[in-house]
């Protein structure tokens, strides 16, 4: 080779950035992913909320009585059923449901992207420095994580809340990531633990590189699918929780969840006289649940490639 | 007749980047007591030839052609069940790093005795157990081990005793894929020779799959070497290593490292490993051959008959 | 130019014991001794052979020089400095001069790193350079491992090459900071035996160009015959006989060497293939 190597290299800076492995690895899940029934189903269901969440924006622009919280029909004032104003109907003080589920898909949406986002951040980074650093550091953590993970998340909220008054959804969301990050933390622990012995460590080790650049540029990107994976799993816990504190009067008044909506029926005793406003709310939290769910086990297949059904053999 | 004959086998497997041409149209024969050893580069379809022949191919494989004589019977158009009588009873198979296939939680014998009460439901399980010790003695581990528990062996032991309960059904082959490749040199010496008993004392057929081409030669009567999927050169032991007539046989004659012979220069420039999906038109072997020509990458080559027990597929040996 | 019968890495009677945990099947815990006062000198610019099987504590002698573990005692000298308990910033100015290449090419590459990356990381590291010289260096390291041209391998990653191509990326890796001293891990017992060779040619070029010394860590007698200039042979923790490669092979004089070179598999049919060129020639 009697090439110049600058000469060589210059070229190299304008050349793109082809086939990383991040997009090559997410085009062949993406096809493993297809074929998986559970998978495609979720994705469909979660793209259905995800269209509900963004057309939320819409009614109260075209009519400002179909705003969640203050519109109000000017003429309705009760409870009515599906009418061609008012698809699914009204509430107790004719604001429209239909617009109030559109709004509170937002919010789960938000709510349980965030939270689980923040818990998985928190999960991971905790898991990582605990599996990596071993001994001390570890078992300070791991029982740090053990002590929390044992406190029942929707009970200690519900004091906290009655002791400060009624939260903000912020303080909500955040409170929820800082309860739910053990669990995401033992998994990614366990990962890293069987990562630290991997050759490409040692060598990494070899080099001379630090525990710090170790960690967050050898060990992380090799465990961030797992903690993406959990993260869907954390969403669905997190709807849940967000819905059961403003179902049980806990949340943040001003913003309409799904389980808020929950709370609205029980309180103004139209539990059994309203089927068109009980249902829909109930119905909705566990269908997005359900299929954030799905989307996880589908990603388990994609991301476990022993799960796969297809061997490619030598 | 032969005790196996394999006419034209092709075998591939359906892969997300295309149907992969595993095996294509290979033929060999073994007789009664017979070695034969398939000698070839990871990937060259040798482990298929075997579970091919096993019928333990994965679901996304399929066979696209020829068929497999096992006593004269095609194994391919078997039932799933039928299979089951064959596989185990006559045919044997010794898979690679087959000492993890031991259960930890099992005493050996135990483990050997379930395997041959599984397949002759009529005898006792005192006789199960003394055909342990008779197959322990053939093997050469001393009896009084078989009521260990597989941590207990040592790695060249547990591929004893995975012999021994391959044998243990007095199959009329034995397929051994790798038996010794994750084994130290010492050990596999030991490994070797007690195969090559029991093939004297049991006269049993073998099929020896390996990327080592001096163990081969240590073991077999007849050796096939193997690339990309296809047979390239087949015939006895002592006439292929006496003179080598296809050029990857050559090269890799040469590239074996051995304590006995200086090293001779390589001919073959490294190659990438050749594309199964869509093969190269003409010779396989043609974009890494020091001597093909023009006419290599176009046409297919024919087989070429040295001797009657020798031939190789090659087009520039006339 | 140092002068090449120095001493550059020295191992004084260096021990090393593995506790192992229990597992419940067994009682109290095991303890290993995988090396037992193991002493051996290895030339400036020679390749130096380690040879034993699994359990021999080869892999242990690497690791140690490497600095992957510590010895329980004994002293580990290199360039006749005492480097058995560095840390800090010692330790990291050692990093740059004695480095690894793995066993197992499909493990030792972080999956998520392109060949560029993996290769410019002992740069980053070390803090040598800047982006452009980074790339240049980068780039000689890929050719002279025979990847070429090695622009094209920069973006690629270790799922989309072959093993020997890996292990190439793994050399480049161990030698883009011009080291002094190299362990090679069993390097090529993971790779097919026409590969192997080719990795041996690269190794043996390497220390001709950049003066590396090399300690080639194996379980194959014979490939240490053809690439090392001395060879030891450890067994069980013990180094039992060291000396040329030649006179190992020709004259062993300890019976476990002379066991491993009779349990050999040998040609029973040697071929005589064309063109021949002794040993001696190719150094």
């Amino acid at each position: 080779m009697t090439a110049n190597p600058s000469t060589q290299t210059s070229n190299i800076r304008e050349r793109p950035y082809k086939r990383f492995p991040t997009i090559e690895r997410l085009a062949e899940g993406w096809a493993v992913y297809k074929e998986n029934l559970i998978g495609k189903i979720g994705l469909t269901l979660l793209v259905i909320f995800a269209l509900m969440a963004v057309c939320s924006f819409f009614p109260p622009l075209i009519d400002p009585m179909y705003h969640p919280m203050t519109g109000v029909d000017p003429l309705i004032s009760h409870s009515t059923g599906p009418s061609w104003r008012h698809w699914l109907g009204t509430d107790f003080i004719g604001r429209d449901i239909l617009c109030q589920l559109l709004a509170g898909a937002r919010i789960a949406f938000m709510v349980g992207i965030s939270a689980a986002f923040m818990s998985i951040f928190l999960g991971t980074v905790i898991g990582m420095i605990a599996g990596y650093a071993g001994k001390i550091m570890d078992t300070l953590l791991m029982r740090l994580a053990d002590m929390i993970m044992v406190m029942p998340t929707l009970l200690v909220v519900l004091i906290l809340s009655s002791l400060f008054g009624q939260l903000n959804i912020w303080t909500i969301v955040l409170l929820i990531a800082l309860f739910r990050w053990p669990g995401v933390s033992r998994v990614i622990r366990a990962q890293t633990l069987s990562l630290k012995e991997r050759p490409f460590i040692e060598a990494a080790k070899v080099t001379g590189a630090s525990h710090f650049r170790i960690i967050f540029r050898h060990i992380m990107p090799n465990v961030l699918p797992l903690s993406l994976l959990y993260m869907t799993f954390r969403v669905t816990s997190a709807i849940i929780i967000e819905a059961a504190l403003a179902f049980l009067g806990f949340g943040d008044p001003s913003t309409v969840s799904w389980g808020m909506m929950l709370q609205w029926v029980w309180k103004t005793g139209h539990m059994f006289q309203a089927p068109y406003w009980l249902l829909p709310p109930g119905i909705c939290i566990s269908l997005l649940t359900l299929s954030f769910y799905m989307l996880g086990r589908a990603m388990e297949e994609v991301l476990d490639p022993r799960l796969r059904k297809e061997v490619a053999q030598e | 007749m032969a005790l196996l004959a394999v006419e034209n086998l092709s075998v591939g497997y359906h892969t997300r980047k295309g149907f992969l041409k595993s095996v294509q149209a290979v033929s060999f024969s073994l007789a009664e007591g017979e070695s034969l050893g398939l000698v070839g580069e990871s990937g060259c379809g040798k482990t298929t030839i075997g579970m091919s022949l096993m019928g333990l191919l994965p679901e996304n494989a399929a066979v696209t052609g020829g068929k497999i004589l096992f006593e004269g019977i095609d194994l391919l158009q078997l039932s799933k069940k039928e299979i089951r009588q064959v596989r185990w009873k006559k045919i044997a198979m010794i898979f690679q790093a087959a000492m993890n296939a031991l259960n930890p939680v099992h005493r050996v014998g135990e483990q050997i005795a379930e395997a041959i009460l599984a397949h002759d439901t009529e005898i006792s399980e005192e006789t199960a157990m003394k055909q342990v010790e008779s197959l322990f003695q053939v093997v050469g581990i001393p009896p009084d081990r078989m009521k260990d528990y597989p941590h207990q062996y040592s790695g060249g032991m547990k591929q004893r005793a995975i012999i021994a309960m391959a044998l243990s059904c007095n199959p009329s082959l034995i397929i051994a894929d790798e038996p010794t490749t994750a084994l130290d040199v010492i050990v596999q010496d030991q490994i070797l020779n007690a195969i090559k008993d029991f093939q004297n004392k049991l006269n049993v057929s073998l099929i020896f799959i390996s990327h080592d081409i001096a163990v081969v030669a240590d073991v077999c009567d007849s050796i096939g070497i193997m690339f990309a999927g296809r047979l390239v050169e087949y015939g006895n032991v002592k006439d292929v290593f006496d003179a080598p007539m296809h050029p990857y046989t050559q090269s890799l004659m040469a590239s074996y490292l051995t304590l006995d012979k200086d090293i001779a220069q390589l001919d073959s420039k490294p190659g990438e490993t050749p594309d199964l999906v869509n093969p190269t038109p003409g010779c396989c072997f043609s974009e890494r051959c020091a001597v093909a020509d023009a006419a290599c990458s176009l046409n297919t080559p024919e087989w070429v008959e040295i001797s009657p027990t020798h031939k190789a597929l090659c087009s520039r040996f006339k | 130019m140092k002068d090449p019968n120095t001493v550059i890495v020295q191992l004084e009677s260096i021990s090393k014991t593995f506790r192992t945990r229990t597992s419940f099947l067994k009682g109290a815990p095991k303890e290993v001794v995988a090396l037992n006062r193991v002493s051996l000198e290895i030339f400036r610019g020679e390749i130096f052979g380690l040879v034993g099987e699994s359990g021999s504590g080869k892999t242990t002698t690497g690791r140690l020089i490497v600095k992957l573990e510590t010895p329980d005692s004994g002293k580990l000298l290199l360039d006749g400095n005492d480097i058995t308990q560095i840390k800090g910033r010692n330790l990291k100015n050692f990093r740059r001069k004695v480095q690894m290449i793995f066993q197992d090419p499909y493990q030792s590459l972080n999956p998520y790193l392109s060949v560029y990356d993996s290769v410019s990381e002992p740069l980053i590291v070390h803090n040598v350079g800047d982006s452009k010289t980074r790339k240049d260096r980068v780039w000689q390291s890929l050719s002279v491992v025979g990847l070429s041209p090695p622009e094209d391998f920069f973006y690629r990653y270790p799922h989309q090459m072959s093993g020997g191509q890996r292990q190439r990326v793994a050399i480049a890796r161990a030698m883009v900071l011009k080291p002094e001293f190299v362990v090679a891990d069993e390097p090529t017992s993971m790779l097919d035996a026409s590969i192997a060779i080719h990795i041996f040619n690269i190794l043996s070029e390497l220390r001709k160009k950049f003066k590396v010394t090399f300690l080639f860590i194996t379980h194959s007698l014979a490939a240490a015959r053809y690439l090392c200039d001395r060879i030891a042979v450890i067994y069980k923790g013990e180094i039992v006989e060291t000396g040329s490669a030649e006179n190992i092979i020709q004259n062993p004089q300890h019976p476990y060497t002379q066991a491993l070179i009779k349990a050999h598999p040998r040609f029973r049919h040697g071929p005589i293939l064309k063109k021949y060129i002794p040993m001696k020639q190719r150094r």
